[in-house]
């Protein structure tokens, strides 16, 4: 161990010299300009995966190796939220780097990856493999395991500094839970909570009908009827901001329907609406999305009870709406404010749909076209944290 | 049974609630309520998921959906047990 130390000491600082030029010499040392709201990071690991974190001698970045950590080399990395690639190359200390711009002056940097599938200029997605975990670079003293530094770009130059103390790196974010802030913490089973979106199911006597986001964010559905189609529908080209959540029942006034809602696109001040869609002929054709209004930060869940569709939604302003049947007025509770639908216009705003109106459409194809992404389904989440004793050692044992 | 993640997804089936979700190492884990709440179950048969699950009722069988470890769509019958992951296709977040 002594002799690790020894080494990993001698490395750190040749990595503290060796990176301290990352931010661009000569780069424009402008005003220090406020960063935007920190966005939601997860884990940087696939849905449900556990780790173990250690702050060691370099809070507040973190190494992250795997539970079980034999299985830590090749796991892979996944963005922790959607972002641009802002570097992804080789360095001579820390091995294979790849940093992602996610916008709002917040970076977060991977350092001894295995192997890099991402490039610089990339857009990718929450929950995109961008590469996996090994030991590449002396830095990493041999051992498998992952660096992870979030980083704020506090001088405003557009970029941010890492790899060395008094870079601009800052106490990372989980799920809603802030970590490293000091030396020689430890955290033993933290969980992945960076999971793709569940679909929204409904099912009437004949047919069965599920309903996803494609990688575009519009509204795709498939329909059970004793056989599967190839291909997948969008139904709607909208930018949604949630998975879909679905219904299938007979309203007040016997109506076979089914109901799709989603939350539309947020707008200029980041305030999105709970739309709804319905079907009055078993999901062959849709209306064009109404606003019922509320804020939700979840996918809805809907459930029918006697005659009334009740939605549900973790959400800021209305957790909870009623929907009425067609020929009813709406709530007097429910916003009509219209969301922004990037590259379609607003959406028809109706307070009763009617069969006769019907959305176009249909285009079949594959719900999106590029590489898997995932959207958060809630924060917090199953995190034990145990801060473990401080260490002298400015180092940890696996490394930088 | 461990640590959840992601969010819950429940069905009403024959009398019973049932709640699913992904758990620990993402597998498929659930509990119904008849009267009382049972424990959390592992579905053994079936794989890794990289969501929560959806659930339906159709055809007098509780029909599975996820997102699939590479972002497709997959699909759950219960036929005499529940079936093993089928794909629907697609990309989705």
């Amino acid at each position: 161990m002594t002799r690790t130390r020894r080494r990993w000491r001698s490395a750190a600082l040749v990595a503290a010299i060796g990176l301290g030029f990352l931010v661009a010499p000569g780069a424009v040392q402008s005003a220090s300009a406020a960063p935007g709201p920190r966005p939601s990071f997860h884990l940087p690991f696939p849905c449900g995966d556990q780790w173990r974190l250690d702050s060691w001698g370099h809070a507040p970045a973190l190494d992250m190796v795997r539970v079980p950590r034999s299985a830590t080399e090749g796991s892979v990395i996944a963005a922790p939220a959607d972002g641009v690639v802002n570097q992804s190359f080789y360095h001579s200390q820390a091995g294979n780097v790849i940093q992602i711009n996610h916008g709002g002056g917040w970076f977060t940097t991977y350092r001894h990856m295995q192997v890099r599938y991402a490039t610089a200029g990339h857009q990718v997605f929450q929950g995109q493999t961008i590469g996996r975990v090994g030991h590449t670079g002396p830095t990493s003293n041999g051992t498998p395991h992952l660096h992870f530094e979030l980083a704020v770009d506090a001088n405003g130059d557009g970029q941010a500094s890492w790899g060395f103390a008094g870079s601009e790196r800052v106490r990372p974010w989980f799920n809603g839970v802030e970590y490293a802030q000091s030396n020689g913490q430890t955290w033993l089973h933290v969980y992945s909570n960076n999971c793709g979106e569940m679909p929204g199911v409904a099912s009437t006597s004949s047919r069965m009908h599920v309903f996803v986001r494609g990688t575009d964010r519009a509204l795709y559905k498939k329909t059970y009827a004793g056989s599967w189609p190839v291909s997948w529908t969008r139904v709607d080209g909208s930018v949604l901001n949630s998975a879909p959540a679905a219904a299938a029942w007979r309203d007040a006034n016997g109506a076979q329907r089914v109901d799709v809602f989603a939350s539309g696109a947020p707008d200029a001040n980041g305030i999105t609406q709970v739309l709804q869609k319905t079907s009055y002929d078993d999901g062959n054709t849709f209306s064009g999305w109404q606003v019922i209004g509320g804020n939700l930060t979840t996918q809805p869940a809907a459930t029918v009870l006697n005659g009334t569709l009740y939605l549900f939604g973790r959400g800021t302003t209305e957790t909870s709406t009623a929907v009425p049947p067609p020929g009813t007025t709406t709530p007097a509770s429910v916003s009509t404010a219209t969301p922004g639908t990037p590259g379609s216009g607003a959406p028809p705003t109706r307070s009763t749909p009617h069969p006769a109106r019907r959305a176009s459409a249909t285009t079949r194809h594959r719900p999106g076209t590029s590489v898997p992404t995932c959207t958060p389904t809630g924060s917090g989440g199953a995190v034990r944290r145990r801060p473990g004793p401080v260490r002298r050692s400015p180092a940890g044992a696996w490394g930088t | 049974m461990g640590n959840l993640t992601g969010a819950l997804g429940i069905m009403q089936w024959e009398r019973q609630l049932r709640g699913l979700r992904p758990g620990h190492r993402s597998k498929v884990w659930f509990k119904w309520y008849r009267s009382v709440w049972s424990n959390w179950i592992q579905q053994s048969t079936l794989g890794t998921v990289n969501s929560s699950v959806a659930a339906t009722l159709y055809g007098g069988n509780t029909n599975l959906f996820a997102r699939g470890p590479s972002g497709n769509v997959v699909w759950s019958p219960y036929a005499a047990g529940w079936q093993p992951w089928t794909s629907l296709g697609g990309v989705i977040l």
